[in-house]
């Protein structure tokens, strides 16, 4: 944990900072321009960053939309050096500098070392992060259905699966496994970054169960994204045989020889409009109801909720005609 | 000119039909809304400075020139050379039609 | 490593076996080309991403779609999903999927880090209408053969002379005197390429490519694109870059002074069972999808002549 890219303007950062840092064993990369910066984190991270505010004229939010958009190094701890002045103008934390600290300028070498110390230990107490797809967990979900529960507008939360997925890993090794999992995961996130970013949220609760939240009216567009995109790149993931067979022969549970469809998504969609909700245990009983039956159709495909008799309710297959409705016994 | 195909943008939707004439207009349209290029009806016409028909049939003759002992090769040379000489003397038609034609043009007149 | 055997006649090339010294200098070139960092694209390319980036409005099937036409920023997009830390090792072959699995932030990313051929040459809007062009005839090849993922194989075709960019960055003296053999001696690129250099830009896209993680439906079409029957395990897919490159030559899209059609492997051709009727049918389908290649050139040429004048 020991390589340190260092972008800004020439020397912000200081030869007395560079020798504290390098007789400490960290090992500095100078970036001046963020499209170097850019590149090096892209193709070869570093395990901290140190940016520089303001330098490039808006470099460095392009820099630190580049670590923290791609899922594998979200645990690449972000510092910000910046002066007083600046920091009195409030920067944007949330949307456009979401770092982890700050160092004010000019900077004070053993500040720093502490900072970027402290940084560290901080990243690797962040616990509650699956460690494959690196998306929040569990306590962090439930935190976010309930963050949704208590506002006006209604949001969606949906719930995905990958079907006959201990099947696939049985077939292929838990490996190729991971990868699908991965592949899932990213096919989500991207789909809510482009589609439904506002006050959205992906979480990840283990194996191949995935939660996500986002606006009510989007969630139909976003399911059908999702589950294009999973059917654009999933024979990448199968073998060409299987691919040509339409299925693959597994074992079932009970040791016999059984014909599996290949690997599909089931989204189960509850929405929390109307107030008919109030704990986030209700939700996922709802959803816990709609997957027993969306798990069930053919191929990939997402279920609504059926709401109130008075409001437009409805589900929706994956390009089949059937489509079904489910009373959830929720009035 | 005349579109020969829809011009579809993003999300496949039809911004203009087949069959529409194309008005200074329209051509702005495009530009604004990034529409790059669009399929027109008829055989493309020989533009000016450009090479003769003799030139590049010579030309297609030149590039398989170390091939020739490949019959399907050949082929395909042939059928190269012979679709550039249609879709000339095509042009070159309806470039008289055209000429022809208007003279006897009345507004209500229907191209098809 | 062994020296390669001549090669028997009616294949592409007779080859003498190399001299020590030329092994030598094989090797060496080899390691050079392997340092390959950024390689670069047509500057049209990436001041018109930028601008669509930087748009709220574009999508990233609207970015695909011009990544699509680029086979150095594609080839960049499949080397990073195929990466290690994305988890997909020698795993994604189709253009498609690794936007998908990559996102719109990543190809932003991407786009702000890629460089550009500070001056751009005619020969090199060539090379990129081959590559184009290529893609366009392996998709309806691909399809005609009822291929399970077509566009794994033009993803293939688009990429397949990314040699060319590495010989051209790493080797710019010789690249230079490939160019004026090809001129002087009237032969083909790797021809004289081989002669220069003892190697040729198949096998350099090769080395790159696996050396990338790419996996082997794209690693071998590109190496063997001028030797199909040289492909182990895919040489259905690499016949068909084969032809593919031998038609969208003789439709014109060669590569500067390289005009010259190459010769179509027997094998290849045995692979692919067409008749005359195929070959008719395939020319009218690609006919018209080469219109969208012209169009695409001269919109980058026009991007980068409003760029230039900008200043």
């Amino acid at each position: 944990m020991n390589r340190l890219l260092v972008a800004g303007n020439a020397d912000f950062l200081g030869a007395e900072s560079r020798m504290l840092l390098e007789a400490k064993g960290y090992q500095l990369n100078s970036c001046e321009r963020p499209q170097d910066a850019v590149a090096l984190v892209l193709e070869d991270p570093p395990d901290l960053l140190l940016v520089e505010k303001g330098f490039a004229e808006g470099g460095d939010r392009q820099l630190i939309k580049a670590v923290v958009s791609c899922l594998q190094k979200s645990n690449i701890p972000i510092l910000l050096a910046l002066s007083a002045d600046e920091l009195a103008n409030e920067p944007d934390w949330q949307d456009a500098y979401p770092v982890d600290d700050i160092v004010i300028k000019p900077l004070v070498p053993v500040d720093l070392l502490a900072r970027l110390r402290l940084a560290e230990a901080r990243m690797l107490r962040v616990f509650d992060n699956n460690p494959l797809s690196r998306l929040p967990g569990n306590t962090s979900i439930l935190r976010a259905i309930r963050r949704v529960l208590a506002k006006e507008e209604p949001f969606a939360v949906c719930y995905v699966d990958i079907d006959n997925f201990k099947p696939y890993n049985d077939r292929y090794g838990f490996s190729r496994g991971d990868e699908v999992i991965l592949m899932v995961a990213r096919i989500i996130v991207n789909v809510i970054e482009e589609l439904a970013r506002e006050e959205s949220f992906v979480g990840h609760v283990g194996g191949d169960d995935y939660v996500f939240i986002v606006h009510e009216e989007k969630a139909e567009e976003v399911c059908r994204r999702i589950l294009h995109n999973f059917n654009m790149v999933r024979n990448l993931f199968l073998s060409a045989e299987d691919v040509a067979a339409g299925e693959f022969v597994g074992l079932d549970r009970q040791e016999r020889e059984t014909r599996y469809p290949l690997l599909s998504l089931s989204i189960a969609v509850v929405g929390t409009g109307g107030g008919r909700y109030r704990h986030s245990g209700e939700i996922a009983t709802a959803a816990s109801e709609l997957k027993h039956y969306v798990k069930k159709l053919e191929g990939s495909n997402y279920l609504l909720e059926r709401r109130e008799p008075d409001s437009a309710g409805g589900a929706a297959t994956n390009g089949g005609d059937e489509v079904a409705e489910v009373e959830t016994g929720k009035k | 000119m005349v579109l020969a195909k829809d011009v579809e943008i993003e999300g496949n939707r039809v911004l203009c039909g087949k069959g529409t004439e194309l008005t200074p207009a329209i051509i702005e349209r495009f530009q604004r809304m990034d529409v790059s290029h669009v399929t027109v009806a008829g055989r493309p016409v020989p533009e000016e400075g450009g090479k003769t028909l003799k030139e590049q049939v010579h030309d297609v003759e030149q590039r398989f020139a170390k091939v020739r002992h490949i019959k399907p090769l050949m082929y395909l040379k042939k059928r190269i050379q012979q679709r550039l000489i249609d879709s000339r003397a095509a042009g070159s038609q309806k470039a008289e039609d055209a000429d022809a034609g208007s003279a006897g043009q009345e507004a209500g007149g229907d191209h098809g | 490593m062994p020296a390669r055997p001549a090669k028997k006649q009616g294949a592409i090339m007779v080859e003498p076996e190399l001299t020590a010294e030329q092994q030598k200098k094989r090797d060496n070139i080899r390691k050079a080309l392997r340092e390959v960092k950024n390689l670069p694209t047509l500057p049209g390319i990436v001041s018109k991403l930028t601008r669509m980036a930087d748009d709220p409005d574009t999508s990233t099937d609207q970015m695909g779609k011009l990544i699509s036409k680029d086979h150095i920023l594609a080839a960049k997009l499949l080397k990073l999903v195929n990466s290690a830390f994305y988890g997909f090792p020698q795993r994604i072959s189709s253009l498609n999927s690794a936007i998908i699995l990559l996102g719109f932030n990543v190809i932003k990313s991407l786009i702000i880090s890629a460089s550009i051929f500070e001056l751009m040459e005619e020969q090199d809007v060539e090379l990129w209408e081959h590559s184009l062009g290529c893609a366009v005839i392996c998709n309806v090849v691909a399809k005609r053969l009822e291929i399970n993922d077509p566009e794994e194989v033009s993803t293939a075709g688009l990429i397949h002379d990314l040699g060319k960019v590495a010989i051209k960055m790493e080797l710019p003296r010789e690249s230079a005197e490939v160019a004026a053999l090809v001129e002087s001696a009237e032969i083909n690129r790797f021809e004289a390429e081989q002669r220069v250099l003892g190697l040729e830009h198949a096998e350099v896209g090769g080395w790159l490519a696996k050396s990338w993680n790419l996996p082997a439906k794209l690693v071998e079409p590109i190496r063997c694109h001028h030797d199909p029957a040289s492909a182990d395990n895919e040489p259905l897919v690499s016949a068909i870059v084969h032809f593919a490159d031998i038609m969208i030559r003789g439709l014109g899209y060669g590569h500067g002074r390289d005009i010259w059609v190459p010769p179509l492997q027997p094998r290849a051709w045995e692979l692919l069972r067409f008749k005359a009727a195929d070959i008719d049918e395939i020319l009218d389908e690609v006919e018209e999808k080469l219109w969208d290649v012209k169009g695409f050139s001269l919109d980058i040429k026009a991007e980068a002549a409003t760029t230039a004048t900008k200043g």
